[in-house]
């Protein structure tokens, strides 16, 4: 994590949270990600196991390891998906599992950015994958078409100048292509990769949008927490008032992520 | 799997030694770091492993060397 106050202990409003969408869009990136049958796989940031469960169901994997450091997440990811060839590991990214061979595909969806250091990170990832296997990631598009986030944050900003330092489109301009597709560079990888991958959200009312956000787990809901119950209701009535809505009232959003990936060679 | 396949792939935080498995635990051939399994999940944290006798802080562990 980069240092601030994100509170990320809780798993299940995380799930209620980005989780809704994360779930959604780990299917997609298994697709993208196309990778061969019969492979090791190795999930790097796993949180609360959405691209694990879709890697073991999807990919024809040989098995699927998940990791990450945050205990109540990765309790919850094998409570929800654990199965004969998951399996999931508390621990960091300093501590990956290695196999004798590498993993066939190490991959790491919606984690890249909290990294205090990508580049270590990425050679860490690099270092578990065995020759001609891939590594990928995927990122939300948090600066431009990550909707539900970006209406968010603008919001947040005029309601609070100092929230625009908490603006996950500016702490994070690593989630743009060219980063990414840099970022993968540097890291000796080839046949590098970056696509966007869209999720068409719908929302009945903005109840519905906003009581996640209400959940404290994750940067905007710690945002939301901090606030008092004014303020929180003047941030809740700018973000109603921004976002666009049909005549029956429900609010249609795009989420984006980036999808980016490289071969070992 | 706490299998055999996963106890051989898993390797200690600290300096990435070998583990071997003893009861509930996952101990480091190395430094002697004893990481605990709670319902099939090695819990690979450093902070949260049982340190050897006479190592006061997981700083003082020589892993790997």
């Amino acid at each position: 994590m980069d240092g601030n106050t994100d509170s990320w202990s809780r798993a299940s409003t995380y799930e209620d949270f980005m989780g809704r969408w994360s779930r959604r869009m780990a299917p997609e990136f298994v697709a993208w990600l196309n990778v061969a049958e019969g492979v090791h796989w190795l999930d790097v940031g796993c949180g609360t196991g959405a691209l694990t469960e879709a890697i073991s169901r999807l990919a024809a994997p040989a098995s699927v390891l998940g990791c990450d450091p945050t205990e109540a997440f990765v309790r919850h990811a094998r409570e929800h998906h654990g199965s004969a060839r998951t399996a999931f590991v508390i621990g960091g990214i300093g501590a990956l599992p290695e196999r004798a061979d590498g993993f066939g595909s190490v991959t790491s969806s919606f984690a890249l950015n909290f990294f205090p250091d990508p580049g270590l990170a990425m050679d860490e990832l690099v270092h578990v994958t065995r020759t001609g296997g891939t590594v990928s990631a995927c990122v939300w598009d948090y600066a431009e078409q990550m909707q539900p986030l970006r209406y968010f944050w603008d919001a947040a900003a005029r309601t609070d100048r100092q929230a625009a330092a908490l603006d996950e489109g500016r702490r994070f301009p690593l989630c743009q292509p060219r980063r990414l597709e840099t970022l993968f560079r540097h890291a000796g990888l080839q046949e590098i990769r970056c696509d966007a991958l869209d999720l068409f959200l719908s929302f009945a009312d903005f109840d519905e949008y906003w009581r996640p956000f209400l959940g404290g787990t994750g940067p905007a809901p710690s945002y939301v927490a901090s606030l008092g119950t004014d303020r929180r209701e003047a941030l809740a009535n700018e973000i109603a008032a921004m976002l666009p809505r049909s005549s029956d009232g429900t609010i249609s959003l795009r989420a984006r992520a980036w999808a980016v990936r490289g071969g070992k060679r | 799997m706490l299998n055999k396949e996963l106890l051989d792939i898993l390797v200690c935080p600290v300096g990435k030694s070998e583990l071997r498995l003893d009861g509930d635990s996952l101990v480091c051939t190395s430094c002697g770091a004893r990481y605990r399994i709670e319902d099939d999940i090695p819990i690979m944290l450093v902070d949260e492993a049982e340190l050897p006798e006479g190592v006061q802080s997981p700083d003082e562990l020589k892993c790997g060397e």
